[in-house]
């Protein structure tokens, strides 16, 4: 059975007909019964669609990489040669206008910014025109990050970056500009042991405080995305670990041990996931599948959770 | 949009041909969202959507001197991210190593939607579980179904709109939209029909 009308059902499901029509169409679906089954089947596919919305923070990162890769291509052109062979990423060029500003105030020293300073570091960050110093522009580049320390007494960390001079921003992990810094290492730096130290200051940051920064949360997802080297990968997910409390990082986790391709990153985001007590309850439906994982000790431990519940972690 | 934001659009889209590279940045915070979740519910994965993101806005901001009004500056900025799609998901398909099913796809959609709740974890199987079920009936659909779906159902964009972002006539957007549709309720009928059968 079917209704020759069905096609101007669709139009009308999507509010597309003129008046006229969308009264006609109102009641035809009063006398056949067809139509009225279709639009309900219609109105089921309508509510298990998820909302096509991305999530703010997903959109905000995006726009400053893209913000940084304009901004990075229109003073591309006007770059003297030396820096052509150093193009970076685009994320660091605007972090660049800040550190070659730095640069030029300290002259050859190595330099710390501690407090105070950071904020206003924070705010050159966006800059996204050339500096001038001494009656000359300089142009917001980039040479890279020479590396990432942490004092492990006291927690404060070091990053050494290197524009026309070397410069170093010392902080906490609350300061804002060392937030941005790492943030900025972890996406879009292109050396590959920069995005793993700037992990593995993080994890022991967080390690000191039993727990990670939501605002990491998000950039170390994204990466894990992207990220093809399974060291970092690693790193990411053993990070990831000290955000417990955060749903992000949890989904994460499941859905990298339940897909990743790798057995050792499945078996630290199961690691990961399961180091927390109080959410084993929650991961029984996860440890109901994981006991089918090609792996003998995910499906082993799983198994053993799964019988033992928390005391298996005792 | 409002006609104040037509009006804003218009001064912002002058004064970006000119060469004011903040005007344009201000085009791209006021479409980048439209843009973003239109990749994301065409190519269903946020990595490709990162990627037709990021080269919508570049080609916009390299062409922006030649747009002439003909459309809106909304809907030719859409035509270019549905053609980065549609070339993204058409090299995706010959080089055969695109899938809607594996599980980064569902990963990074996952990761792409809000999605908190009182259990995450048990939330994440089910709407693990209905993700795969709707991607594999997305993927029933042709390119152009597929995008004529996106553009009505996720974006809400009118039929009219969307021919002029295609580049083809309305008729033939309605009969894109209804036999994507068809396609969408008759793949995820079986699965509804399962879920009936499994509460009873």
């Amino acid at each position: 059975m079917s209704c020759r009308k069905s096609k101007n059902l669709v139009l009308y499901f999507y509010d597309e007909l003129a008046e006229d029509e969308r009264l006609a169409m109102q009641a035809h679906l009063q006398a056949c019964s067809f139509c009225r089954k279709e639009f309900a089947a219609l109105e089921q596919v309508r509510s298990a669609m998820p909302e096509a919305k991305v999530r703010e923070e997903t959109v905000q990162l995006m726009r400053r990489a893209l913000f940084f890769k304009l901004r990075s291509q229109r003073s591309g052109g006007k770059l003297p040669t030396v820096w052509s062979r150093f193009g970076k990423p685009a994320f660091q060029a605007g972090l660049a206008a800040a550190l070659v500003l730095f640069g030029f105030w300290l002259g050859d020293r190595r330099e710390n910014f501690p407090g105070q300073a950071a904020a206003s570091l924070t705010d050159l960050i966006t800059a996204d025109k050339a500096v001038a110093v001494q009656g000359n522009a300089v142009s917001p580049y980039l040479l890279g990050i020479d590396k990432i320390t942490i004092n492990p007494t006291d927690g404060t960390i070091e990053i050494d970056y290197n524009t026309l001079n070397k410069i170093a921003v010392r902080g906490d992990l609350d300061d804002p500009a060392v937030q941005t810094m790492l943030q900025n290492a972890l996406l879009a730096d292109e050396t590959p042991s920069v995005r793993l130290r700037a992990l593995k200051t993080l994890e022991q940051s967080a390690e000191n405080r039993r727990t990670l920064d939501e605002v990491f949360v998000e950039p170390i997802s994204r990466m894990l995305l992207h990220e093809s080297t399974i060291g970092i990968k690693l790193a990411a997910v053993k990070t990831l670990q000290f955000a417990s409390q955060s749903a992000q990082a949890r989904q994460v986790l499941i859905q990298t041990m339940l897909g990743d391709k790798n057995k050792a990153v499945r078996i630290q985001a199961f690691k990961s996931l399961t180091r927390n007590a109080g959410l084993i309850e929650q991961l029984e439906p996860v440890l109901t599948r994981t006991q089918s994982d090609s792996n003998t000790y995910i499906r082993t431990k799983s198994l053993q959770f799964l019988k033992q519940g928390k005391d298996a972690l005792l | 949009m409002s006609e104040k934001n037509k009006h804003i659009e218009f001064e912002l889209v002058g004064r970006a041909q000119a060469g004011d590279d903040k005007a344009f940045e201000e085009l791209v915070q006021l479409h980048d969202r439209r843009i973003l979740n239109l990749a994301l519910s065409m190519l269903g994965n946020l990595a490709d959507a990162q990627d037709v993101y990021q080269e919508t806005f570049m080609r916009a901001w390299r062409g922006i001197g030649s747009f002439r009004h003909q459309s809106s500056f909304t809907t030719w900025l859409m035509r270019i991210a549905v053609n980065q799609s549609l070339t993204l998901r058409r090299r995706r398909s010959l080089h055969s190593f695109f899938s809607l099913h594996d599980a980064a796809t569902t990963s990074a959609a996952l990761l792409a939607f809000d999605l908190t709740g009182d259990s995450a974890a048990d939330k994440a199987l089910q709407s693990e579980e209905m993700m795969r079920q709707i991607n594999a009936a997305l993927d029933t659909l042709s390119a152009r179904e597929r995008a004529v779906f996106s553009l009505k159902h996720f974006q809400g964009e009118k039929i009219r709109e969307i021919a002029v972002m295609l580049g083809c006539a309305e008729g033939t957007v309605k009969n894109l939209l209804f036999r994507g549709v068809r396609k969408m309720r008759k793949s995820l009928h079986a699965y509804f029909k399962d879920e009936v059968d499994v509460l009873s």
